[in-house]
């Protein structure tokens, strides 16, 4: 792995510097009428980025996990299914037509299968597997079918083609723009089920059952960020589906939202940081449903950083916790029965500055590209755009609450959990402790790829990260009207750059007092107890605190709206159609027939040669007869 | 020619085919029964020697009009073989079951 992400760089460094694109094309795959469809590779700064991205966090999460992973049986599995999934991952983003995408985002799919049902042996990891696997292939349903309509339209998948059908298309005003919607939201609803949005997000928080490490290449490096690399990819058709992008955006803000406040009440670690992750990914896809494709990238990139972060540090807490607690025991998740961990120093700060970066604290990688994708709703002016920008910020507010709750409960404060787990609880191993510390390192740094435009007053130029996806979006941009919502701003005014100091401000400031708050309260024992007397009555959660932590009540929703209707179909198909039709008619029927017929056959087998003789002999007359009449006519 | 004509010789053949027949449904013995196969064999035997008489007398040149009469050399060399097979195959029944008889060979009944 480490070889591969020193490939990647390589790279990424020589032929990526001079145009852009390298194309090569294996082998022919599929060939049959107008379709023609090959397996190639297609790299540009866009794949190139991704590769960056899926190797680097991938070699770091290789390297953490031998030290994880140490004592399971199954190591060998572990590390099989790992590198599957990072090839299927890469197979994704650097394939050069749909279909290819389509290739590596089903064996990502079966991967996370794998790896989030790894620890088999419990009923719970396999259910979470398998719902993983099935809520994906609703939304793979919706990718294929705008694939299907991408297809139907311009006659062809390969990136390149379409690049050339799509400018021609716009050329002659020729484009099917209800259709383009409507291939672009069925495409959404693929990147959906991959990228957990709602309605399809439920998969996410469930697929903590995996390893931890897989939980942080799930979250950070591959997986997830899948949709948002089909969007990206897509962005030339994307602009011409005005309504589709405005579906994303809204889908993506509704998304941070709500995951964002289910976040507040989880009591285990992991759940805490998926809904985050599912929170993350909202502010994605709301920055490209905008149209800003490359702030939904420049989040993906951060975002990676900082939540394999956090995942792997949650990790080396729950490691750590699991030598006296026992493997796959809830109590090593829950953060309610942590505390004062800050004696595991290394866990405890790496995860300090991940927690900052995922809060969106001034100057960290996470702020940066938060911040931008909120200025850019706000930008918008519309009513839309404020809407979006409300539920954003709101979110972020809950984003900067949980993250330091869990810091608070977690690290700081007393120990509240089983006295002999705290007294062995010890700093991670090295081969998990300098992934961490990479890692901390780029989630402080990496926004300072690409600063806000407003930091030109204090003469900070960088802006290498924005340059450098530039090409991915040009042809997108250049069809654009000089209107439009979804084109991405190249100059900015002085009003504009005053909106944006004024709302780096707000942000910072929301950010830092949210923390703070957070902070103070789960720190301290005895604000613990005030907090928990608000929300609690008689030792019961109450009112709206119950439906948040009962998530909304959305997977009882699902499991009485979708899985129980289904569930009573499918035992109503079983007992017609499998037990009687198949089974009794069709099965035990055709047995049953041939068995009557041979025994009735079976009679005339005497075994005495001479009957065998005779019927041989009457038959040779019989057929002589017939042959002669046959000839005399 | 009188008696040697291609009827006669035929009726002979048909007569000769017909006892086999008969020997090969009636008897129980497998070597009377390998005996009678012999019988009809040579029945056809002497029908194909008879056809071929008769297409070189109507001038006819089918692989130089003796074709019947090496099929005739054809159908020994067989018979030959199957009676060196079947005498075989009535030993090693007879080895098992101590009896030549056909119908004690019935191991394949229902």
């Amino acid at each position: 792995m480490v070889t591969s992400f020193a490939l990647a760089v390589l790279l990424f460094v020589f032929p990526l510097s001079d145009n852009g694109v390298i194309h090569t094309t294996a082998v022919g795959w599929i060939s049959t009428g107008g379709l023609n469809i090959s397996l190639g590779l297609y790299l540009d700064h866009l794949s190139g980025l991704y590769m960056l991205i899926i190797t680097g966090i991938g070699a770091l999460i290789h390297i953490y996990s031998i030290g994880y992973m140490k004592h399971d049986d199954a190591y060998w599995r572990y590390f099989a299914y790992l590198n599957l999934f990072l090839f299927s991952m890469l197979m994704l983003v650097l394939g050069d037509n749909l279909v290819c995408m389509f290739l590596g985002w089903e064996g990502v799919g079966l991967c996370s299968y794998l790896l989030i049902g790894f620890w088999y042996k419990h009923l719970v990891n396999t259910n979470a597997g398998m719902k993983a696997f099935l809520v994906n292939r609703v939304g793979d349903f919706g990718f294929m079918i705008g694939m299907f309509l991408i297809f139907w339209h311009f006659g062809s998948l390969n990136y390149t083609d379409l690049f050339l059908s799509v400018d021609q298309a716009t050329a002659k005003g020729a484009l099917d723009s209800s259709l383009l919607n409507w291939a672009c939201v069925c495409m959404f609803i693929g990147a959906c089920g991959k990228s957990a949005q709602i309605p399809l997000y439920v998969w996410l928080p469930d697929a903590m059952a995996g390893p931890t490490p897989v939980s942080a290449l799930i979250h950070a490096a591959t997986m997830v960020t899948a949709g948002i690399y089909m969007l990206a990819r897509m962005n030339f058709i994307y602009v011409h589906a005005e309504y589709a992008m405005t579906v994303v955006a809204v889908i993506g803000a509704s998304t941070a939202l709500f995951a964002g406040t289910i976040g507040l009440v989880q009591r285990d670690v992991k759940k805490v940081l998926a809904y985050s992750t599912v929170s993350q990914l909202g502010f994605m896809f709301l920055a490209a449903g905008l149209g800003q494709f490359n702030l939904a990238v420049f989040h993906v990139f951060t975002h990676a950083f900082f939540k394999a972060l956090l995942f792997l540090g949650s990790g080396s807490v729950i490691h750590s916790l699991e030598h006296t607690l026992g493997h796959g025991n809830p109590d090593s998740q829950d953060i309610w029965k942590m505390g004062g961990l800050k004696k595991m120093p290394v866990t405890c700060w790496t995860m300090v500055i991940g927690s900052l970066a995922l809060a969106g604290f001034p100057l960290t990688a996470g702020f940066f590209s938060k911040d931008a994708i909120l200025f850019s709703a706000f930008h918008r002016g519309d009513t839309l755009g404020w809407v979006l920008y409300g539920m954003g910020m709101v979110a972020a507010v809950c984003t900067a609450f949980y993250t330091f709750r869990m810091v608070g409960l977690t690290f700081f404060g007393q120990w509240r959990g089983n006295e002999a787990a705290y007294a062995h609880a010890d700093e991670a191993p090295g081969s998990m402790a300098v992934p961490l510390v990479i890692l901390a390192f780029f989630a402080l740094v990496a926004g300072l790829l690409w600063l806000p435009p407003a930091f030109a007053d204090l003469h900070l130029h960088s802006e290498s990260f924005k340059t450098w996806l530039d090409p991915v979006w040009a042809q997108g941009q250049a069809a654009l009207a000089a209107d439009s919502h979804l084109r991405m701003p190249q100059e900015h005014d002085a009003a504009t750059i005053a909106a944006e100091w004024m709302n780096i401000a707000i942000s910072s400031v929301v950010a830092i007092v949210m923390i703070a708050f957070a902070f103070s309260i789960y720190s301290k024992a005895g604000n613990i107890a005030k907090v928990q007397k608000l929300a609690l009555r008689d030792g019961k959660p109450t009112g709206l605190y119950t439906m948040v932590l009962n998530k909304y009540y959305v997977d009882e929703l699902y499991d009485t709206m979708i899985v129980r209707p289904l569930k009573l179909v499918s035992d109503v198909l079983f007992v017609v159609v499998d037990v009687v039709v198949i089974d009794l008619i069709l099965v035990r029927g055709t047995a049953e027939v041939v068995r009557v017929s041979s025994d009735l056959g079976r009679r005339i087998q005497t075994g005495l040669v001479r009957h065998y003789l005779y019927a041989f002999a009457v038959g040779a007359v019989i057929l002589t007869a017939l042959f002669l009449m046959i000839a005399q006519r | 020619m009188g008696l040697l004509e291609p009827k006669v010789v035929l009726m002979l053949a048909a007569a000769l085919f017909s006892a086999g027949l008969y020997g090969v449904l009636s008897r129980r013995n497998m070597i009377m029964i390998l005996m009678s196969l012999e019988l009809m064999l040579n029945a056809v035997n002497v029908s194909l020697v008879a056809y071929s008489r008769y297409w070189a007398g109507q001038g006819a040149d089918l692989l130089g009009s003796h074709s019947g009469q090496f099929f005739t050399l054809m159908v020994m060399a067989v018979a030959a073989a199957e009676v060196g097979i079947g005498l075989a195959i009535i030993v090693a029944i007879f080895r098992r079951k101590h009896t030549a008889d056909a119908d004690a060979a019935s191991d394949l009944k229902n």
